[in-house]
């Protein structure tokens, strides 16, 4: 019994052939789209591409100089880089050649230490030529006379 | 059907370039329909649509024999790939917004675009053949003879499929509560 009444409802409430017929008309009416009467549409990345392009020209132009520009602008740095290198060498050489620190500077040289022209280089020998030299006052002289005894600390 | 063949050369590329375009306007609406009928997506379907006519334009391969079966393919497996990336995204009703002028009310908006979703999605739990000759019957507004030769049938087997799938539609309608009044 109560199936028999939610059977009459539901076919109650079934659409008739007619109704389906414009629902359906009235669904694809909205559901196809309007682009489709349109002409295709090309490749978007492309038009995208030729967007981004047309909206930064100066930016592109200013990147791309021509050939010659840049390749005076590339000499000029190298010679630029040249110089500073030749400048740098020839400050580093000039000391030694006239012992002077300051490049066409001064003219008169200052007091060399002995130590800076002679190294002093102490042979284990001993050198007797000097260490038989008085060097004090009191005749003291660099010559070793009685041998050093090395004795084991405990 | 149609043939076009591919251009190789440069001095072919206009005359291929219109070709393509009145197939396009010829066969556009058709093609949609039928990618309508795979996927329930009308965007997707569109999509669909420019996805194998671009894909065309680019190919350079052999010439091709039956234009509308190649792009059929081609468009049949580019919403295979879409399904199976899922990539489900927000999108407005098309349509909506041309009928959006012609409405008074948001709520009527809002009701309109319910209804569409209900009846779209009644739709996709059809099976593919049913919904194939509904779209063919109701968006491209084809004869049965015009089904039958797309379905491979009879066209009094058309009719009673088509009976068939607008009382199986109208069930589900009903068995989800909506209202056709």
């Amino acid at each position: 019994m109560n199936d028999n009444f939610n059977t009459n409802r539901a076919s109650s409430r079934m659409p008739s052939d007619d109704q389906m017929e414009s629902l359906l008309r009235d669904f694809f009416r909205l559901e196809v789209p309007a682009d489709l009467k349109q002409p295709l549409r090309r490749n978007p990345s492309a038009t995208a591409a030729a967007a981004t392009l047309a909206l930064a020209p100066d930016h592109h132009v200013e990147q791309l100089r021509p050939r010659s520009v840049r390749f005076v602008g590339v000499t000029a740095s190298v010679a630029a880089m040249a110089l500073a290198m030749l400048v740098l060498v020839s400050r580093n050489h000039e000391p030694l050649e006239n012992g002077s620190g300051f490049a066409g500077g001064d003219t008169n040289p200052p007091a060399t230490t002995p130590d800076h022209d002679n190294p002093m280089l102490v042979s284990p020998q001993g050198d007797s030529s000097t260490s038989t030299q008085v060097i004090g006052p009191d005749g003291v002289t660099l010559e070793e006379i009685d041998p050093i005894e090395l004795h084991p600390q405990n | 059907m149609t043939s076009a063949s591919s251009g190789k050369n440069s001095d072919s590329e206009p005359d291929r370039d219109q070709i393509i375009e009145q197939y396009y306007r010829k066969h556009s609406r058709e093609l949609w329909a039928l990618f309508y009928a795979m996927c329930s997506d009308p965007e997707r379907a569109y999509d669909a649509v420019q996805e194998s006519f671009l894909r065309y334009y680019d190919y350079k391969g052999e010439p091709v024999r039956d234009l509308r079966a190649w792009l059929l393919r081609v468009g049949q497996n580019w919403l295979r790939d879409v399904a199976r990336k899922k990539s489900n995204s927000c999108r407005l009703l098309p349509g909506l917004d041309d009928f959006a002028g012609q409405r008074d009310s948001a709520e009527e908006m809002l009701e309109l675009s319910e209804r569409q979703a209900q009846v779209r999605e009644a739709l996709s739990v059809l099976n593919e053949d049913d919904r194939k000759v509904l779209v063919m019957k109701y968006s491209m507004d084809w004869s049965a003879a015009q089904i039958a030769t797309v379905m491979d049938c009879s066209p009094a087997a058309i009719d009673m499929r088509l009976s068939r799938a607008r009382r199986r539609l109208a069930e589900i309608l009903v068995e989800r509560g909506f209202d056709h009044e």
